[in-house]
Parts: structure tokens; sequence; C-alpha cells
């Protein structure tokens, strides 16, 4: 999980959404809007409070059995080819 | 330091504006485990009327329902009582860097506390409202500039908010906070801690996670804690949540007509049911609440006091009652819900006693999860002993 963050934006209630930094250095973005992927630099905004999502190691779907899936309460992330 | 705290505590004098960092000692931790134990032996050191906050081991970790953080009460005759911190407060009291919280004393002039990356100043609060606790915590907000900060507020009640959310508060927590001159206590987690064995701490949490899961079903929303009846009159939901890594969203939030709060978040069940009880406007439900939140009144026997119907709860001017609330022990914050072991040991861990009470678990996976994050083998047994304290 070391691979992922949490960004939300504090003017739109409720926006909350998921980075995760894939093998080959991509980022994929889960937003409210949909799936995003973009490259490092392509995303600007967002504050410092968090460590950056580039310094983080890149998902490597813990060999096949993705952790954050497998913990998330809410059911929010599923694995998809 | 032990896995799983930062191995210190303060000890805060409002009398004198002293505020002390110690060293949690692990032979307490050892014997204790944390939460309420060792809450209730701080303030038992003490000896005098004080207050506290703390943790468990698992406050804040990926567990099922670990979400909760404890605040506690200290009369002068030696009685206490505990109850639960929800919300994200557990996970951000725990990384600010003190596991426990003992305060004393009291402030001249208005104050509130504010820790955060282990450091802890009391502030001078005389401009931050005296009978709206949700004011006190957007004026702090303001102030220090971070809306994710995490405010606890007193107000004219007998009972403490966190940020905007309240009814978790049946031991006086905010009526010991005025007495004091606290208007509030606040705190942002940006530490982290260590764990004896991570990868098979989140493997055992997930497989925790998974079974929780299947056991909740289709409840949600503080609907699913209240009659049919009940359920029914109250009007205005707009979605439910859960508090941090709970799989059960056994909150709701509720449209408001005021422009400046316009949700309400709403896990006071205990109130809804008192008010669904009585006659008048199902619409003007919310708004009674609401009114009677920001100025620290929330329990369901606060309500049969001090008024006949919805609409009087709205109009009439509310007091503080005169009597201090009986301390009851261990607040489960839900009615229906009676005490048990397990939600003791729910008090030790860091296990909110909601979710204990009302989709059970059990305590043999917990100490497995506590053993693989301490680093030591902790049995049921362990965690049942050591809350005999609080009984």
């Amino acid at each position: 999980m070391a691979s992922s963050i949490m960004f939300h934006i504090e003017e739109e209630r409720g926006y909350f959404g998921i980075i995760v930094k894939r093998e080959g250095g991509e980022l994929m973005l889960g937003k409210p809007e949909g799936v995003e992927v973009a490259r490092p630099g392509e995303i600007s905004g967002g504050s410092a409070s968090a460590k950056p999502i580039t310094m983080r190691p890149a998902c490597d779907m813990c060999g096949g059995d993705p952790k954050c899936v497998a913990y998330c309460p809410g059911k929010a992330l599923e694995e998809v080819e | 330091m032990p896995h799983l705290f930062f191995g210190t505590w303060l000890d805060i004098d409002l009398s004198s504006g002293q505020v002390e960092e110690r060293d949690l000692p692990d032979e307490l931790i050892g014997e204790l485990i944390g939460g309420a134990a060792v809450m209730s032996k701080l303030m038992e050191d003490y000896s005098g009327e004080c207050i506290s906050l703390g943790t468990g081991p698992l406050t804040g970790t990926p567990c099922p329902g670990a979400s909760a953080a404890f605040a506690g009460v200290r009369r002068g005759d030696g009685s206490t009582a505990y109850a639960p911190v929800m919300l994200n407060a557990g996970l951000e009291l725990k990384l600010t860097g003190f596991d426990f919280i003992l305060i004393h004393g009291r402030s001249e002039r208005p104050v509130y506390i504010w820790m955060r990356d282990q450091v802890a100043d009391i502030v001078n609060g005389s401009g931050l409202p005296a009978e709206d606790s949700w004011g006190v915590c957007s004026a702090i907000r303001k102030g220090q500039g971070d809306p994710r900060i995490q405010v606890i507020s007193s107000s004219v009640g007998d009972c403490a908010s966190l940020n905007f959310v309240s009814g978790w508060d049946g031991i006086g927590f905010g009526r010991s906070m005025s007495g004091m001159n606290l208007r509030g206590i606040a705190f942002r987690g940006m530490g982290e801690l260590e764990l004896s064995e991570p990868e098979d701490f989140l493997s055992k949490a997930s497989e925790l996670m998974s079974k929780e899961r299947e056991k909740i079903g289709t409840r949600e929303g503080v609907g699913s804690l209240l009659s049919p009846e009940a359920a029914a009159r109250i009007r205005g939901i707009k979605r439910n949540r859960s508090c941090f890594s709970c799989p059960y969203p056994c909150m709701s939030y509720f449209a408001t007509d005021d422009p400046a709060y316009e949700r309400m978040l709403l896990m006071d069940q205990r109130s809804l049911a008192a008010l669904a009880e009585m006659p008048g406007q199902d619409e003007l439900i919310i708004e009674a609440l609401m009114r009677l939140h920001r100025k620290g009144m929330c329990a369901s026997d606060k309500i049969g006091e001090t008024s006949g119907t919805i609409e009087d709860l709205v109009n009439e001017p509310v007091s503080k009652a005169a009597e201090e609330p009986q301390l009851n022990g261990l607040d489960n914050i839900t009615k229906g819900v009676e005490p048990s072991d397990a939600i003791s040991a729910g008090f030790i861990l860091g296990i909110c006693p909601r979710y204990l009470g009302v989709i059970g678990a059990e305590m043999e996976g917990y100490a497995e999860l506590l053993s693989l994050g301490i680093g030591r083998e902790i049995s049921s047994e362990d965690i049942r002993k050591a809350a005999e304290r609080l009984s």
C-alpha cells in the first residue's frame, strides 16, 4: 500500500480519490469523474502534506494478491485486468 | 519504546499552564496493554478531578473497527467513566506522538490545547464562542489554517463535540472541560508508528476485514440502529459513512437548513431514538438535534427533561443541567447495546464499542493481530484481565 496515496480537493465537498504509482512510473488516478492515467509531472495542484507519489515504490500488485483490495473496508477497490 | 505506541504521555496542568512530556513505562503497557486501562492508572495516580484522552494499541491500524480514541473523566470521589471518540480522531490523536494525555486544574482564562508533531501548547481561547461547540471547531481550524485538525470542544451543556459531530459523550466530558475553562482540545497527527511484523499484521487484518464485511451484510446508516418506526421519522438523509478502518457505515449525513452547515453527520442514535418518540413535526427533528448538539446537549434523557415537543426544542432556550450527569463506566454510545466483555476489551484495544456491540467480533482474532503488531504473545485472556481494571 506504500505505492498509493489518497487525495482530495478542499473546495469540492466529498471529492476524494486515490493515486497509485504503477510499474514503469505512470500514475493511475481513481477520481470521482473516472479513472485517468498520467505521467509524473502531468498532474498539477495538491498539497505537500503527504510523501510525494513519485518518491514511492511502484505497485507490484503484492505478487498477484493486492493487499489493498483485500483490506479495503468499504469494498471500494477491486482488481481488474 | 513499545511497538504501536510512541512511549510518551502528556501531563497538562491548566492552573499553572505547564505542559510536561513524560515517558510511558514499558511495564505499564506490558501489564495494562493500553486504552482506558492505562488512562485509568494515570488518573488514579493523579488522584484529583481530571480528564484524560488516550488510544489503544490497535487504534489507527487497519484492524476492523479500530478507530477509537477514548475520553475519560475522573471525579473528586474517585469515580471514573470513559467514552469513545470516533471518526478519524483516534488515528489523528495517536499520530500526534502522544499516547495519553492527562489534563487537570483550571485556567484563569478560556484556553484550548493544541497538539501536533510531538508538540503541545496551551493557547489563548478567549475569542472562541462559549455557547457553540461547532463554532469552536470552525474558529480553531481557521486560526491554525488546517481544516483537517480534529477538535473536541465544549459548550454550555454536558456533552463535548468532535468537530461537528456530537452524541458520543455520555460521561460529561464536555462539562468537565467547561469547568476547567477549556474550550477545545485540538490535534493533528502526522507521525508514523512501528509494527513488529507489518506484513503479517496486514495479512491478518485483511483476513479479519473480509470476515467482518460478510457479517455486516446490507446494514448501513444510523437508521439501521433505530426501530423501523423511528427511522421513518428521520428525513433528509444524504449518504452514509463509517469511521476510519470500519466496514460498518453506521453514521448518516443529513441535509440542514443552515447555510453554514449544509450537512450534519449523525452518529447520535440515542438522541434520534428519543426524538422519534416525541410529538411534533418530523421535518424539525434534524434542526432540533443540531441546535442541541451545538449547545452541548445530546443525551436522550436530557431531551426528555427539557421539552414536550420537537417544536419546543427548536424554539425554547436551552440551559445547562444543574446536576452532574451520572457516570456510567464505559459508554457504548448506542441504546440497546448491553455491556459485555468484548466491549470492555474494545476500550483497551481501541475498537469501537458500537461495532463490537452490534456486529460482534472474535477476541482471539484481535489478540492474534495485537501480538503481531506489538511483538509478543498476547492472549484474549490477557486482554480480559487488563479490562478488569475498568469494571
